[in-house]
């Protein structure tokens, strides 16, 4: 299991330019999501991919991570995701019929060099995700921190999503499932 | 999503309703969505009744607690320095303050940040700040915390009562506890809860969920369509239609009611046959042969999902990860919140001893079909959510549900079924819903 170095205490300077570019490819992934573009959004993903959610508990102040390291909300490689968008494509993923209305606000970027890769960068930011189905008339909401490494590759978008790790706000979930993709 | 108004009816009297529906084979669909039998459920049901707390793991060390529920009761759960597991109402003798608002810890003392009141682990009061400046016989031996009445395990699952004269846990349970024995014995350290629970809200009355969990083979083939198109079921389709081995005996013992699958011999379900010897090692003789024998020529049986009366539920299914057939363990407990939602709770579990690599495949396999972003699970909220929001609707509230399934086929239990309680050789069967909604009505009448 991957963890991603915490950006803010080992931060390096990225020129203006990378972190431009950076932001952009994480702004074009929201945009894929809210406009269910999965196939696409399945093509700017690294082969390697590692995309963990961990259930969070809330623990009295300094007795131990409120993250579980092993139970998860979503723990998936390319192949899991790709299984849970032909469950979308089937028309019978009922949760999802009618398909959510998000809309992924992602905020407060800081982009660092990934220490350990040359054309890799690490992304702390915060995400605000909102949801409708139907004739809902109640936003549904999930907020949390992301940490993300994105990588510089030959594609079209020019990088892919190497690792996310979505740290939620919540405990328990005031959503009714967690059938978008955060 | 609108709660139902009281209709001002008596609510003995819509208990009474309901009883002579589910006599005469349908279901009103008010149960789902009524605050006057919400607030019944509360006084004459939760109280008396065994609850899931909590499992042995998650408080495996003298200081180690959660903060659970009993109906709308928040509870802490916590061992003491004995060893022994206790349960107490969350809230401070002094002025009611809650007393603990963490969901999980390890601590010496829980003390209120009110006055300053501090308890041990065994919930006695060791600690009153001023003490004789501003007491002079302060009773404290009678101010320790408010216990629950009846705290007991069996097979590692925790269970409360907060009535003292409820028959014990094993009583409850009756002929349903030595059935666990077919989930916990695979490994001879029993089994660990993996992290924390999952736990979310669902606009639903707790019912529903349980009944889905105690008799509704039927729904699988159509609301989880897409789970078998994208090959995430570890058994074929055919299996889980009428006639087929996945749906092949339902089982009524006890407090509970189960499904088993009717299961080749050599069908392990992805555990290692390592961990089935084990298995076979451990269980009683009679059990052995519900296993190895109970499915009929030849064929065993394996427990797939269940609920315990009220509302705690149990799955254990074969789901494919990567390829590779692979077993999930989950228990989850549908919390009552308020009229018409539920907090959902739900806990994934593995064999305490297994491998690492097991253990983590295991986990993906329940991270992947169950809980709020499981591509099982996430189809059946839907599901569950439209029934509690219709039943807002002064007619559709009123307007009776059919339950008559098994019925016009007179199907008859097995006759020669190996274990206690009473077997039928199929899961297309409405009366595990009708015998779940009768005990409800029983509760609530007395």
């Amino acid at each position: 299991m991957t963890t991603v170095q915490q950006p803010e205490q080992r931060m390096r300077l990225v020129e203006a330019e990378a972190e431009r570019q950076v932001i952009d490819f994480l702004l074009l992934e929201a945009q894929l999501l809210d406009g269910l573009r999965f196939d696409d959004w399945l093509n700017i993903l690294a082969p390697d991919i590692t995309y963990q959610v961990p259930v969070r508990a809330t623990r009295p102040p300094g007795d131990g991570s409120e993250f579980s390291d092993v139970m998860f909300h979503f723990n998936e490689d390319l192949e899991s995701l790709r299984m849970r968008v032909d469950r979308l494509k089937t028309g019978h993923a009922w949760a999802e019929v009618p398909p959510s209305r998000t809309r992924h606000f992602v905020t407060n970027f800081r982009v660092s060099a990934d220490p350990d890769r040359p054309d890799s960068y690490l992304v702390a930011s915060n995400l605000l995700v909102t949801r409708i189905r139907g004739s809902e008339t109640t936003w549904q909401m999930v907020s949390g921190a992301r940490r993300d490494r994105v990588r510089r590759c030959a594609s079209a978008a020019g990088f892919e999503l190497a690792h996310r790790s979505v740290f939620l706000d919540l405990t328990t979930l005031t959503t009714y499932n967690l059938a978008f993709f955060l | 999503m609108t709660i139902a108004p009281p209709t001002g009816a008596e609510p003995a009297n819509r208990v009474r309703e309901v009883a002579d529906h589910v006599e005469n084979g349908s279901v009103p669909t008010f149960i789902y969505n009524d605050p006057q039998l919400f607030e019944l459920e509360q006084k004459k049901l939760f109280p008396r009744v065994w609850v899931f707390l909590a499992h042995r793991s998650e408080v495996p060390n003298p200081g180690d607690f959660v903060v659970r529920s009993i109906g709308t009761d928040s509870v802490i759960v916590i061992r003491g320095d004995d060893g022994e597991v206790r349960a107490f109402l969350n809230t401070c003798r002094h002025r009611g303050a809650k007393l603990c608002n963490a969901e999980v810890g390890s601590s010496r003392t829980l003390t209120c940040i009110y006055h300053g009141w501090s308890y041990n682990r065994e919930g006695k009061l060791t600690g009153v700040p001023f003490g004789r400046a501003v007491y002079k016989d302060l009773p404290k031996e009678e101010l320790g915390l408010n216990p629950v009445a009846q705290v007991d395990q069996v097979e590692g699952f925790i269970f409360g009562c907060l009535d003292p004269e409820a028959p014990s846990l094993l009583d409850y349970l009756g002929d349903f506890a030595p059935y666990l024995q077919l989930v916990t014995k695979r490994s001879a350290a029993g089994l660990e809860v993996v992290g924390y629970p999952q736990r979310w809200i669902v606009e639903v009355d707790w019912k529903i969920p349980t009944e889905n969990l105690v008799g509704d083979a039927y729904h699988t083939p159509y609301s989880h369509h897409s789970a078998s198109e994208v090959g995430l079921w570890g058994w074929s389709y055919g299996s889980m239609q009428p006639g087929g081995t996945k749906v092949g005996v339902h089982v009524q013992a006890g407090n509970g009611d189960f499904a088993m699958a009717r299961r080749s011999q050599d069908f392990t379900y992805g555990y290692p046959p390592s961990m089935i010897d084990v298995l076979r090692s451990q269980i009683s003789p009679e059990m052995a042969k519900v296993f190895d024998e109970g499915g009929g020529d030849g064929l065993g049986t394996w427990p797939t999902r269940g609920s315990i009366f009220p509302n705690f539920s149990a799955i254990n299914l074969p789901i494919v990860i990567h390829g590779e057939v692979t077993p999930l363990m989950s228990v989850r407990l549908w919390q009552p919140v308020r009229p018409g939602v539920t907090e959902a709770w739900s806990w994934c579990l593995v064999e305490a001893d297994a491998a690492a690599e097991f253990k983590e495949r295991s986990s993906r396999a329940y991270t992947a079909a169950m809980g709020p972003s499981g591509m099982v699970e996430q189809d059946d909220m839907e599901n569950w959510r439209t029934i509690t929001a219709g039943a807002v609707g002064e007619q559709t509230r009123e307007a009776p549900q059919y339950v008559r399934m098994g019925e016009d086929l007179g199907i008859k239990p097995i006759a020669d079924w190996p274990g206690p309680g009473t077997a039928w050789p199929t899961q297309y069967l409405d009366l595990p819903v009708r015998t779940f909604l009768k005990r409800w009505t029983q509760w609530l009448s007395q």
